[in-house]
């Protein structure tokens, strides 16, 4: 029997793919974009088992390269995306769903309901931040099933012991996040009393951890799918000459 | 939805200190007041664009309302993605018009003045700083005057930043949860950085039929739809 490639596995058509959080839950109207290369898949915003509704400090702040965001992941829950499924089926590319859950029972019950729809050709697994190994590798483990499973976590935990057993485990592929980041809240009082903000940290100052990350993970058997500071073309060959399979597009998507 | 290539042909200093501007915009892009277009000067490495709110669009300019970036520079080209959300709805057979700006320079809802005007209507501008090519037509008021709006105006227009939000019914001298005597419509003023694309939600408002995105179903919404807790 013939061996998959990544490439095939996963049914990319190119190696320009949108991060979770950058168009949506379905693309609107992509013929807007500014980035002209054809995208080889969509990828979902966050999805959680049930309705996460927005942050109450939500906020946007813009520092010197880039900028906070912070907005609690707001999504309509597995339920409310299917509502929304019918509009893959118009996406002329394969769609993946990013899903993120706090235990591998909720995980589990999301990667079967999504098994069952056509349109779906791959899951990407967020994982939190700074996230505990065990469970982390439990919730890798809950995700594996018919569907190619991409484990995406911040581009910061990229050196985390646990990334060398997620191959063991059945991934398919790494995908490398926003890192998260602290900055003065808007409208706080500056100093040691001031309130900090935290959030996904996004920009053209974020290419050269994003560059670091993909070379540490060199020595892993995965394929890595990058993103971090993408605004020209050659800031996203210069990951794919550093080692990634494929390079996922943020803000640059945004005009 | 358009893209479109501008220019910034001229920019200006508002007396509140701000900057605003004139582009040349090709092909034009038509907007109501309360419509935004996103910006992006080309060739830079800004990580996000840039929300512009437009007074008026005559001729395929675009007068962007302050604040512009002030590292934006005469000749400088841009490029613009909109009409984006939803404006006033200015509603027909108006006559009295009140406008609030109460968090600042009111030329967003400058647009609003201009179509008032041609519908031959009286308006009044409640605000903190008065532009300085308002027509002479406009009658300007303290903004602790505002509450008196409700019993003379046929259409008030307020814009308010997020955080602000929850204080309009105080500033209306409104009780809270009870509706608007006048037909009020609000120009929640919040960061969109997406233009709608992401739906990220970081521009979520809450309404009383759920939580609505700033970018795509605002940001100008009916005050009496507003949830303001």
């Amino acid at each position: 029997m013939t061996e998959l490639t990544a490439w095939q596995e996963l049914d990319l058509r190119s190696p320009w793919l949108n991060a979770a959080g950058s168009l949506g839950f379905a693309p609107r109207q992509p013929e807007t974009c500014l980035w002209e290369e054809p995208l080889g898949a969509f990828v979902t915003n966050p999805v959680s088992m049930f309705r996460r509704t927005p942050a109450e400090e939500r906020a946007v702040i813009p520092f010197p390269g880039g900028f906070l965001i912070h907005s609690g992941l707001p999504n309509p829950g597995l339920k409310g995306l299917l509502a929304v499924a019918r509009h893959w089926e118009r996406v002329a590319v394969p769609v993946w769903v990013h899903i993120i859950g706090n235990t591998p029972e909720e995980i589990e019950s999301m990667v079967r309901v999504l098994e069952g729809l056509e349109a779906v050709s791959a899951i990407e697994l967020g994982i939190a931040p700074q996230a505990e190994p065990d469970l982390t590798l439990k919730l890798v483990r809950a995700g594996v099933g018919e569907l190619p499973l991409v484990v995406n976590f911040p581009l910061t935990d990229a050196s985390e012991a646990w990334v060398d057993r997620l191959a063991g485990l059945g991934a398919s592929a790494i995908s490398l996040g926003a890192p998260r980041g602290l900055l003065p809240a808007p409208g706080s009082m500056p100093g040691a009393n001031g309130k900090l903000a935290a959030g996904r940290l996004y920009g053209p100052a974020i290419l050269p951890l994003a560059l670091a990350a993909v070379r540490s993970l060199r020595r892993q058997p995965l394929p890595v799918i990058a993103s971090g500071g993408v605004y020209r073309k050659t800031d996203g060959e210069a990951l794919l000459a550093a080692g990634a399979m494929a390079v996922q597009l943020d803000s640059v998507l945004w005009l | 939805m358009i893209r479109a290539d501008g220019e910034i042909s001229k920019l200006w200093l508002s007396p509140s200190g701000h900057v605003g501007g004139k582009i040349a915009c090709s092909p034009p892009i038509q907007l109501t007041p309360g419509q935004y277009v996103l910006a992006r000067q080309d060739g830079s490495r800004e990580a996000l664009p840039i929300a512009l709110f437009v007074y008026s669009d005559k001729g395929g300019s675009l007068q962007a309302a302050p604040p512009l970036p002030t590292f934006w520079k005469v000749g400088d080209r841009l490029s613009l993605r909109g009409p984006c959300g939803k404006g006033f709805r200015f509603p027909a057979g108006v006559h009295k018009v009140a406008l609030a700006a109460l968090d600042g320079n009111p030329y967003r809802l400058e647009g609003l003045v201009h179509q008032a005007l041609s519908h031959q209507a009286e308006v009044t501008l409640y605000c903190a700083f008065i532009p300085a090519d308002l027509p002479v037509a406009v009658e300007i008021l303290p903004l602790d005057l505002l509450p008196d709006a409700l019993r003379w105006a046929d259409f008030l227009a307020i814009e308010t930043c997020l955080r602000s939000l929850a204080e309009l019914p105080a500033r209306l001298k409104l009780p809270a949860g009870q509706v608007s005597p006048c037909p009020t419509q609000v120009l929640a003023a919040v960061d969109m950085p997406c233009g709608g694309v992401a739906e990220c939600g970081v521009c979520s408002v809450r309404t009383r039929r759920g939580w609505r995105l700033a970018c795509l179903d605002g940001p100008v919404f009916d005050y009496n739809q507003l949830e303001l807790r």
